[in-house]
C-alpha cells in the first residue's frame, strides 16, 4: 500500500509557480529522500502533504487520507519543520507531556517512551532546562521526538540533522532508519546529501517545482550511459543545473 | 470536524499559553513589578475606600441601578473589545509553533485555545477588583448571590469582550492578508481606525468634549452587565436585563466562537499576498524575478522604498541609510507602534481629563506639547533601538558608529515630529492665557526638550 500519492499536485503563490504537477508515489515503511536547491519547492510540497498549506490544483493523499482533510491527516502524521516549532518559556519535559495531552495519548506508556526517546538522545539531564537556554542541536532533538511521539504512519522531517553534533547526527539518523524498519515511512528533506544516501531507500530530487528525478540512490549514482558511478552530490549538481565545473567549464568554453 | 475532547484541549492550549505569557513576563522582573503595580495599586485604593466607608456601603437604601452605570459598562466593553482587537491584529493573528499545533489538533481548538488564554490575561487584570467588588456585594450589600454572580459578571464580560475583540481582530488581519490594499496602506487604515476608536472612547468618557453621556450607551446590551452584578444587592435592577446579559453573552460566545473558527482557518491557511508585488494577471514563472525586474529595483532601493518620504540629501551617507532604514521599519511594521499607546493611555487619558475639568485645555496642551510630544516623536521611529535591530545589531554596530547610528535614528523625529511639535505648541500656546512670551519660551522649550533628549540618547546609546 502507498504511504504518500500525488497527482499532479501543483501549488502555485501569486505568480510564482512552487511546485508543478508533482506526481508520487511512495510506498509504507521506505524512507524517501527528498532533494532540492534552495528554492525549488521541498518546504511547499511538505506543507501541502501535512495539510498546512492548500493545493493549487492536483490531488494528494497520505495515509490514505486527502491532504486537504486536515483534520484526518493529523493522527497518522508527524512534523519537523526546519525551524524547530517549540516554546521558549517550556521545558523539554514540559513541551513534551503538552503536545503528548493535546494528542491524548496514554500518559504513563508516553512518559517512558518519552524518557527513553530523551535518553536515546543523550537529552535527558537537561530535559528540566528551558528551552531557551538549548544549543541548535537540542532543540532540534526534542522537536524530532514530539515529531515521533505519538508513533505516526508518516513522519515529514525537514533537516532532522541540522545543527546536530557528528554523535547526535548519527543517533537520529538510525532512528530514521528503526522507524522505517517498524513500518513508518520517512519523508526526508535534507541538503545533507550523505544522509540521504546512507538512509534513503528512494530517492526524489526536486527542480524549480518539478521532480527530475526519482529512483534508488545506487541506481541514481549510475550512470546510464557509461556505466560509471557518480556521488550522489554529482547527480544532484547535474540534474539541478548547479554543477560548478560545469559552470567552469561554459564560462572558459 | 475538530478532534474529540477538542474543548479539554483548547482550555489545555488556553492555560498554557498564559503560562508562557507569565513566565515571559517574569523574565523581565521590572517589567513584571511595574504591571503587577499598576494591578495592585488601583485594587488596593479601591479595596481601602471599601474599608473606609464600610458603614455607609451597608447603610445604602434600595436604588435603581442607574443609567449611567450600565452605559459606562457598556462603555468599557467598547473600549475591551477595541483593545483586544487592535492586540490581535497587531500582534497575535497566529499561534507560535504554529506547524506543531496545527498538525497536531484542529484549527478550532487553536483558536478557542488562543481565545481562553487572552481571557486569561485580561482576568489577571480585572480579577482582583472583581473580588473586592464580590466582597462588597456579599459582605457589605448582604447579597449571598454576589459570591457567584459577580465572578460570573466578571467572566461573561471577559469572555464576551474576548470573542468580539476577536472577531473584529482577525476580520482585519484577513483583509491585510488577502487584499494587496489593505496591505499596502495598513498603517494609514490602522491609524485612522485607532483614532476613530479612540476618539470615540474620548467622546462618551468625557462629556464635555461633545455633550454625549455615558447614559445613552444605557441601552446596549453588554451594560446590562450591571443588572446580572446587582442581583440581591440593594441596587435593584432589572430581572429581564439580568437574563439578557445571560443569554446575551451565551449566544454571543457560541455564535461569535464558529465565526472566530471560521475566520482563524481562513486566515492561517491562506497564503498572504505581498503588498510590494503589482497586481498584474501574467503567467506564473518558476523563477522568484526576472532580470528586468532585478534590474528595476537596482538604483537607490532604500531610498525608492521610503518614498513619498525622504531624508535630505546633505545628512551624511551612514546617518541617512540609518534614517532611511528607522523610516521604513515603522511603515512596514507599525505594530511596533502598539507599545506607544500605553504611555500615551496612561498620561493622556488623566491629562485630558485635568484640562476639561479646570476649563483651559489649551493652558495645560501647551506645556504638555512642549515636553511630550517631543519623546512622542521620537519614539515613534527610535523606541527600542537596539531591540529592533536583533540579530542584526552587530553588524551594524561594526558598519556605523554608534554616534552615526543614534543621530540617523534621531533624524526621523526630527524631519517629521519638529514640525508637528512646534506648530502644536504654538497653536496651543496662541489659544492657551499665557501670554506672547510665555508661548514662544514654549515653543522653545520643546526645541530645547528635543535637543535634550537628543543628546542624552547619544550618550546613553553610544556608551
Amino acid at each position: 500500500m502507498t504511504a504518500i500519492e500525488t497527482t499532479e499536485l501543483t501549488k502555485r503563490y501569486e505568480n510564482t509557480l512552487a511546485v508543478d504537477d508533482l506526481d508520487l508515489s511512495i510506498p509504507e515503511g521506505v524512507v524517501y529522500g527528498f532533494l532540492g536547491p534552495n528554492g525549488a519547492g521541498k518546504t511547499t510540497t511538505m506543507r501541502m502533504l501535512t495539510g498546512l498549506t492548500q493545493p493549487t490544483s492536483g490531488t494528494g493523499s497520505v495515509a490514505g487520507v486527502t491532504v486537504t482533510d486536515r483534520d484526518g491527516l493529523r493522527t497518522h502524521i508527524g512534523y519537523l519543520p526546519e525551524e524547530p516549532p517549540l516554546y521558549e518559556q517550556a521545558t523539554a519535559y514540559e513541551q513534551l507531556d503538552y503536545v503528548a495531552g493535546l494528542r491524548d495519548l496514554p500518559e504513563e506508556a508516553t512518559r517512558e517512551r518519552i524518557d527513553g526517546l530523551l535518553d536515546e538522545l543523550d537529552l535527558t539531564a537537561d530535559a528540566g532546562t528551558r528551552i531557551s537556554d538549548y544549543s541548535k542541536g537540542m532543540r532540534q532533538k526534542v522537536a524530532y521526538i514530539q515529531a515521533v511521539l505519538h508513533e505516526p504512519d508518516v513522519v515529514f522531517l525537514d533537516e532532522p540533522t541540522s545543527g546536530l553534533d557528528p554523535r547526535a547526527a548519527r543517533t537520529i539518523r538510525e532512528m530514521i532508519t528503526d522507524l522505517a524498519d517498524a513500518g513508518t515511512t520517512v519523508f526526508l528533506s535534507t541538503h545533507i546529501l550523505p544522509v540521504v544516501e546512507e538512509v534513503a531507500d528512494t530517492v526524489g530530487i526536486l527542480y524549480d517545482g518539478q521532480l527530475v528525478a526519482e529512483d534508488a540512490p545506487d541506481a541514481l549514482t549510475q550512470r546510464a550511459e557509461t556505466g560509471a558511478t557518480q556521488t550522489l552530490e554529482d547527480v544532484f549538481l547535474e540534474l539541478t543545473g548547479t554543477d560548478p565545473a560545469a559552470d567552469v567549464e561554459a564560462t572558459n568554453g | 470536524m475538530a478532534e474529540a475532547g477538542w474543548p479539554r484541549h483548547a482550555l489545555s492550549v488556553g492555560v498554557f499559553e498564559f503560562q508562557r505569557s507569565v513566565r515571559a513576563l517574569w523574565q523581565g522582573k521590572v517589567r513584571f513589578a511595574f504591571m503587577a503595580l499598576g494591578v495592585l495599586i488601583p485594587s488596593l485604593v479601591g479595596t481601602a475606600v471599601v474599608v473606609v466607608f464600610a458603614d455607609a456601603i451597608r447603610g445604602v437604601e434600595a436604588l435603581a441601578v442607574p443609567d449611567l452605570v450600565r452605559g459606562m459598562i457598556a462603555l468599557f466593553w467598547l473600549f475591551g473589545v477595541y483593545l483586544v482587537a487592535q492586540r490581535v491584529v497587531s500582534a497575535r493573528t497566529r499561534i507560535e509553533a504554529e506547524p506543531l499545533m496545527l498538525t497536531t489538533v484542529s484549527a478550532r481548538t487553536v483558536a478557542g485555545g488562543l481565545l481562553v488564554a487572552e481571557t486569561l490575561r485580561i482576568l489577571a487584570y480585572i480579577g482582583f477588583p472583581a473580588l473586592v467588588l464580590t466582597g462588597v456585594g456579599a459582605f457589605l450589600l448582604g447579597s449571598p448571590a454576589s459570591l457567584v454572580l459577580i465572578p460570573v459578571a466578571a467572566l461573561l464580560f471577559t469572555a464576551t469582550v474576548v470573542v468580539t475583540g476577536s472577531i473584529v481582530g482577525y476580520a482585519a488581519a484577513w483583509f491585510v492578508a488577502t487584499s494587496r490594499f489593505v496591505a499596502r496602506h495598513k498603517t494609514v487604515l490602522g491609524t485612522a481606525a485607532s483614532l476613530i476608536g479612540m476618539g470615540g472612547y474620548f467622546l462618551f468618557l468625557y462629556p464635555q468634549i461633545g455633550g454625549v453621556s455615558q447614559a445613552a450607551l444605557a441601552w446596549f446590551p453588554m451594560g446590562w452587565f450591571a443588572d446580572l452584578a446587582a442581583v440581591g444587592t440593594r441596587f435593584v435592577g432589572s430581572p429581564l436585563r439580568a437574563a439578557g446579559a445571560v443569554v446575551g453573552s451565551a449566544v454571543l460566545l457560541l455564535g461569535g466562537g464558529a465565526i472566530v473558527e471560521r475566520e482563524t482557518v481562513a486566515l492561517w491557511f491562506t497564503e498572504a499576498v505581498s503588498p510590494d508585488k503589482e497586481d498584474t494577471a501574467q503567467e506564473p514563472e518558476h523563477t522568484a524575478a526576472s532580470e528586468d525586474s532585478v534590474r528595476t529595483a537596482r538604483g537607490d532601493a532604500l531610498a525608492a522604498a521610503v518614498k513619498p518620504l525622504g531624508v535630505p540629501a546633505f545628512v551624511p551617507t551612514p546617518m541617512r541609510r540609518v534614517a532611511e532604514w528607522t523610516l521604513l521599519r515603522t511603515r512596514r511594521d507599525p505594530n511596533r507602534l502598539m507599545f506607544l499607546m500605553i504611555p500615551v493611555f496612561a498620561v493622556g487619558s488623566p491629562l485630558v481629563s485635568t484640562g476639561l475639568q479646570s476649563g483651559s485645555i489649551f493652558a495645560l496642551l501647551a506645556p504638555v506639547g512642549a515636553v511630550v510630544l517631543p519623546w512622542l516623536a521620537g519614539s515613534l521611529f527610535a523606541m527600542n533601538p537596539l531591540g529592533d535591530e536583533g540579530a542584526v545589531l552587530p553588524v551594524t554596530l561594526t558598519a556605523v558608529s554608534g554616534k552615526q547610528y543614534v543621530r540617523g535614528l534621531m533624524v526621523p523625529g526630527l524631519l517629521l515630529g519638529l514640525p508637528i511639535v512646534v506648530a502644536v505648541t504654538g497653536i496651543a500656546g496662541a489659544l492657551s492665557p499665557y501670554s506672547l512670551g510665555e508661548s514662544v519660551g514654549l515653543v522653545a522649550l520643546s526645541e530645547g526638550v528635543i535637543e535634550e533628549f537628543s543628546w542624552f540618547a547619544e550618550s546613553a546609546l553610544t556608551n
